[in-house]
């Protein structure tokens, strides 16, 4: 099994690094709700300390909308991961394929085979990481983006605990829609 | 004769009585600060008056950039009050003095006054001076705006960066 000249991965390449992708790990998974949690909790400060919201009064709302965000903001960072972990693989393939050849080259038991195999799950690997902190680092920006924007403009007239409830549900709405997209 | 010369000394010992002698003041002023709280610039001055003649409850005006103002006493104490609100490009950032004066030179003050005479050499019974800072309009460009920028521009480059690796 050989990569073609072109850079595009084999049918066979494709197949094992979707196999990969399928199996969220569990830390994987701990650390996208937990990001999630985090970023979903910033704009509580926003709203106490600058909208004036009190915190115990209004502490159903942060819960209820802190939690709803987390699985929507989550959400978006398993999808963002899994289309950009393709492209990034094929970006770098040929760069970690050189690393690992240089580092097994010398290695005389080990097979042809089993050097691909390790170049691949190195390509996994890298792939894995760069796409995860990749789709973190995009999403928090956009989230907080849109939190921003709805709060202090679009709405800045409404009572701070509705424009907290709308700004929360519209932007972790819209990250989790954007997300959805193939591209 | 000795009657009348004793009525006569009597006089001038009460009215020599009634004026305040050599007043320690000690006040204390406040003045706004920001331009977004205020439509106005307050000032706000406390202050307490020891006459070294022992005279209390003193009737106090004051009187500042051409306005007449009355001191409001505190209650069986020798603690008094003057506030007034002026608008803020009148009053800008410096230093300021605010005369008092008891009824006697008040009338003084007020003759000059309807008379179109210079006041300002109207003697006063004390002279309390305060700083003021200036009202401050904020800064230049809003917080709110700065944090929507700087996330603006943050999501752009981490949308441009995604479009490229996806290219």
């Amino acid at each position: 099994m050989s990569s073609k000249p072109n850079k595009k991965l084999t049918k066979q390449e494709e197949i094992l690094l979707q196999d990969f992708s399928r199996n969220v790990s569990t830390k994987s998974s701990a650390l996208f709700y937990g990001n999630a949690f985090i970023v979903s909790g910033i704009p509580i400060w926003l709203f106490w300390r600058i909208h004036q919201m009190d915190l115990y009064q209004s502490i159903i709302f942060f819960v209820v909308m802190t939690l709803v965000s987390t699985y929507l903001v989550a959400m978006a960072y398993k999808n963002v991961k899994f289309v950009l972990k393709h492209k990034i693989a094929i970006k770098r393939g040929d760069a970690v394929s050189k690393e690992v050849m240089k580092k097994v080259a010398d290695d005389k038991k080990m097979s042809k085979q089993e050097k691909e195999e390790r170049i691949l799950w190195k390509k996994n690997e890298v792939a894995d990481y760069e796409a995860t902190t990749f789709s973190i680092f995009y999403n928090n920006a956009i989230f907080l983006m849109l939190v921003i924007l709805a709060s202090v403009y679009i709405l800045k007239s409404l009572s701070p605990a509705i424009n907290y409830s709308l700004s929360m549900g519209v932007a972790s709405g819209l990250l989790a829609l954007f997300s959805t997209s193939s591209k | 004769m000795k009657l009348i010369g004793a009525f006569l000394a009597l006089c001038v010992y009460l009215a020599s009585g009634e004026n305040c002698q050599a007043p320690q003041v000690t006040s204390q002023v406040y003045t706004t600060s920001e331009v977004h709280v205020s439509t106005e610039t307050v000032v706000i001055i406390t202050f307490s008056v020891q006459c070294k003649n022992g005279i209390k409850d003193l009737n106090l005006y004051a009187e500042f950039d051409g306005r007449n103002l009355p001191a409001s006493q505190v209650i069986d104490s020798d603690q008094y009050q003057v506030s007034f609100s002026i608008d803020h490009k009148k009053l800008p950032a410096g230093q300021y003095q605010i005369r008092f004066f008891d009824e006697d030179l008040f009338a003084n003050l007020r003759k000059a006054q309807r008379s179109g005479e210079d006041t300002a050499s109207i003697q006063g019974l004390f002279t309390i001076g305060f700083s003021h800072q200036g009202a401050s309009h904020g800064p230049w460009i809003q917080t709110e705006h700065v944090a929507v920028l700087s996330s603006v521009l943050l999501s752009y480059f981490a949308y441009s960066t995604r479009n490229q690796l996806q290219s």
